[in-house]
């Protein structure tokens, strides 16, 4: 590049001779002479700096081996810093010594150098704090694997509060529309993994409480309705109050038959509750009716709440509690998709349930559906009367028959019998497996050897990444861990070879 | 053109054409390679070797796949006997000792060379998933043969029975797909930049077995929520279940007739070769009519209109007679039994005899491979007792 640019440059000269010849000599080319020998000098530097740059490089690529695949990211980050740098550094002309910073440059013009940044690490510590910090994360979500008998078909009515306290804004955007998107995501779940319950969703606001969406097993409804609320009435106002929600979904949940749950969730944002009335005889009638309150709150603990949780959760102080951030406040609601244990002193009764499994059938001609009273093609045929609807889950409209699909009643099946947690691997000298049964990544080799063995102990940060099934003995990486006992319930393992 | 009416060519009237991106996509294959199952194929029709021609037909396919977008990846799994592993990528997970038997080779007519392809000079994406899946098939045989001919005469006698073979083998679908779902789920992690996008093609040929059900129904959910189809391409005989499992994932099933096989590769390169998103606009052969019924958990039969446990689902098709669920022992509400068992105020039969109507024979068409339900599922305990 060097010697294109001078010959450039002998070019230009002789430009310069021959202009001298005719001697007009032109402030035009002397300027345009001065600036091609700065350029040559800039070119020198550059190639210096090149130079540099290889060492650099090749300094990186020598101890590539000590990195492992986690690094990868953070030495890239780093060499772009590293180019973005060297590329400055072209721009800087000749410095005052004195005034010269580390980079070579000014030292105002240099860039501001994180110290963490330049910090090197050795193997083991660094990157295996982060990767336990996300592993911890992942096995948050890891539930309870005890056999319970669950109250499957579930009544449950959402109570979202939506008095003042709601326009709070310590969660982003504000409490309320926090709030409604995150319902939202709870109505989909619910519906997807209790297929054949029912849910209503209330509002408190004036301290008075008014419906959203009346009771029903249609998730789209409820959404729509929790949408058009964002839209069109979306301000809270007033202040909220816990008597005149609890009554009125007790006036919901009354006439539910007793092989169903009854189950109030309440989101509550304020720390007062506006009553009419006395709220302890709410309270005892909702025991009365065993109908069980769950509060999440999201500003305080309330006295009040905790008592109605206690009295109608038979002295359980779980469910009563309190967000501390916002992925907290989904994982609360989230734990209320799961169906609550029930036993002979808290439910109704056990009982049968008489339900018929249509046939779907597909159609040339249209016909009129008993469901909406409009022309479609196909549908379901109810096996009692012969009339057909749309879609199921649903209750025949001629018959009052709950129809359903055996994939419906598959769906709830993983509550009942839940798939065993892994254990964690102890950490070792030799591991019987390099790759995780599932998706065949491989494991790092964490071992322990003499060199670590003390350090180990002092900090624990090192650890197998492995977990195993304690039934067919795979192992199994953090990701399929979750995967397995979060969406798909059954082990690969198991499936494949314990008979 | 009875397609006409159906749904597929219904959504379309009222959406406008939407030229959908060119985003790369995973092909899983899962295929069953059972050569006892496969052998039953050979003996009902004259087509002769008739996994060799899927597999052919299969390596077809998935060159096609990966030729479609430079980016584009493919994976394949074989559902052996009591095992799944992967043919392609490659991780290795075979032992090399199996590929001894070389008497065994012969037999099946497989190519014992480690050439594995006719032609080394072709496109090098193709010639590195080609040959693998070619030579860890071939091992997979191999490993077979050999476990065979170590094996003990015992073996031999029961071999030859298949009822009784094939009730000692698990039946290893769902096994199969939660690899696959494992392995997608990984994939889609590491590069989220992509969003990758990935669907299942199950080539299958075992029968359902009610104990699988459970499994895969859970597979099948997971699959869903994943969003990813599942398309099933059934040989030997038609599967209710996979059926359920294409129809909820929004796949494909079907059904290909034992003399069809021959033309596989036409099934492949049509119906299974479009994009899921492009399915909405093109007429499916896929089957509507599914057949959603459960089978009772005490006499197995099909039922229409049947009595659910509340506590732990189990279908029944007639109340119990001591009144307690005969899968998680709970006692049921006696004033609830007696409502339900109280009969009509007229008497039913007389009437339907008179209209000549029995509902009971009418919609079933003779079916009997309904839904069952778990049969050796463990009792849930009662907390706190």
């Amino acid at each position: 590049m060097a010697s294109k640019e001078s010959d450039v440059e002998s070019v230009e000269l002789d430009e310069e001779l021959k202009s001298q010849q005719h001697s007009t000599q032109s402030t035009e080319s002397a300027l345009s002479h001065r600036i091609i020998t700065r350029s040559s000098v800039k070119t020198g530097q550059a190639e210096l700096l090149k130079n540099d740059e290889e060492i650099l490089k090749s300094d990186f690529y020598d101890n590539e081996d000590e990195y492992d695949d986690e690094n990868i990211n953070l030495r890239a980050s780093r060499k772009r810093k590293l180019s973005k740098a060297l590329k400055k550094k072209e721009k800087k002309t000749r410095i005052d010594p004195l005034m010269q910073g580390t980079n070579g440059g000014y030292a105002w013009e240099a860039e501001f150098k994180k110290p963490w940044d330049i910090l090197q690490e050795d193997d083991s510590s660094l990157a295996g704090v982060v990767s336990n910090i996300v592993e911890d994360r992942k096995k948050r979500i890891i539930k309870d694997a005890k056999y319970f008998q669950r109250g499957i078909i579930r009544t449950l009515i959402l109570i979202i509060d939506g008095s003042n306290s709601m326009s709070e804004k310590d969660l982003r955007p504000n409490r309320f529309s926090l709030t409604i998107q995150y319902s939202i995501d709870f109505i989909k779940e619910f519906f997807d993994q209790n297929p054949i319950s029912q849910l209503g969703v209330l509002m408190m606001r004036d301290g008075v409480s008014t419906l959203v969406s009346e009771l029903s097993g249609n998730a789209s409804d409820h959404i729509l309705a929790l949408k058009n609320l964002k839209k069109t009435d979306g301000e809270p106002r007033g202040d909220a109050s816990l008597q005149n929600a609890l009554e009125m979904s007790r006036g919901f949940l009354l006439h539910i038959t007793n092989h169903c749950t009854r189950e109030v969730l309440i989101i509550f944002g304020s720390l007062l509750t506006l009553d009419p009335g006395d709220i302890d005889k709410t309270i005892s009638s909702l025991v009365k009716e065993k109908i069980r309150v769950r509060i999440i709150g999201l500003s305080a603990q309330v006295a009040i709440c905790e008592k109605i949780c206690m009295m109608t959760n038979y002295n359980d102080k779980t469910t009563y509690s309190i967000i501390l951030n916002e992925s907290h406040f989904k994982e609360l609601l989230m734990n209320s998709v799961t169906p609550l244990p029930i036993n002979d002193e808290n439910s109704a009764s056990y009982s049968l349930i008489k339900m018929g499994f249509p046939k779907r059938i597909s159609e040339s001609l249209p016909s009129f559906c008993s469901c909406h009273s409009s022309l479609t093609f196909g549908g379901f045929i109810c096996p009692n009367c012969h009339s057909k609807i749309c879609s199921l889950p649903n209750i025949c409209p001629c018959c009052n028959l709950m129809l359903i699909s055996s994939i419906h009643l598959a769906r709830s099946y993983h509550h009942l019998f839940p798939l065993k947690n892994f254990v964690e691997v102890p950490l070792s000298l030799n591991y019987k497996t390099r790759r995780c049964f599932g998706c065949k990544t491989g494991f790092p080799m964490n071992r322990i050897n003499d060199l670590n063995k003390s350090l180990l102990k002092k900090f624990k940060t090192l650890r197998s990444s492995r977990y195993q099934c304690k039934d067919c003995k795979k192992e199994f990486c953090i990701d399929c861990d979750v995967l397995i006992h979060d969406t798909m319930h059954i082990c690969p393992g198991c499936e494949l070879f314990k008979n | 053109m009875d397609d006409i009416t159906g749904k597929s060519f219904l959504t379309t009237s009222n959406e406008t054409f939407q030229v959908p991106e060119e985003t790369p996509s995973l092909l899983t294959v899962i295929i069953e390679t059972d050569p006892i199952r496969w052998r039953r194929v050979i003996k009902r029709d004259s087509c002769k070797d008739p996994l060799r021609k899927v597999i052919k037909a299969l390596i077809v396919h998935l060159n096609a796949h990966i030729s479609l977008n430079n980016s584009n990846k493919v994976a394949v799994i074989a559902a052996h006997e009591g095992k799944a592993k992967f043919l392609y990528p490659d991780f290795g997970d075979f032992s090399d000792s199996g590929s001894n038997g070389s008497n065994g080779i012969a037999k099946n007519g497989h190519s014992s060379s480690h050439q594995y392809l006719k032609n080394s000079n072709i496109y090098r994406q193709f010639k590195i998933v080609d040959e693998s899946v070619l030579k860890n098939f071939d091992k997979l045989i191999n490993e077979d043969i050999s476990a065979k001919n170590s094996g003990s005469s015992e073996n031999n006698g029961t071999a030859d029975n298949n009822n009784n073979k094939n009730q000692g083998h698990k039946n290893v679908i769902p096994g199969s797909i939660s690899l696959a779902l494992t392995y997608i789920n990984k994939l889609k992690m590491l590069d989220d930049s992509l969003s990758i996008k990935a669907r299942i093609i199950i080539m299958g040929i075992s029968d359902d077995s009610s104990l699988q059900y459970i499994p895969l129904m859970n597979c099948i959910f997971a699959a869903q929520k994943m969003r990813i189809p599942i398309d099933v391409c059934k040989f030997s005989s038609k599967s209710t279940f996979l059926q359920q499992a294409s129809d909820t994932t929004n796949g494909i099933y079907s059904f290909i007739n034992d003399n069809e096989i021959d033309g596989i590769i036409q099934y492949l390169s049509t119906t299974f070769f479009i994009d899921p998103s492009l399915r909405k606009y093109i007429i499916l052969p896929t089957d509507v009519n599914i057949d959603f019924r459960a089978s009772c958990f005490l006499t197995g039969e099909v039922v229409d209109i049947g009595y659910v446990c509340s506590v732990c689902l189990c279908i029944l098709s007639r109340i119990p007679e001591n009144n307690i669920c005969p899968t998680c022992d709970s006692k049921f509400d006696l004033k609830i039994l007696s409502k339900l068992r109280r009969k009509p105020a007229f008497d039913l039969n007389q009437f339907r005899k008179k209209k000549k109507l029995n509902p009971s024979n009418n919609g079933n068409g003779g079916d009997t491979n309904g839904t069952p339900t778990p049969v050796s599922t463990p009792l849930p305990s009662t907390p706190g007792n």
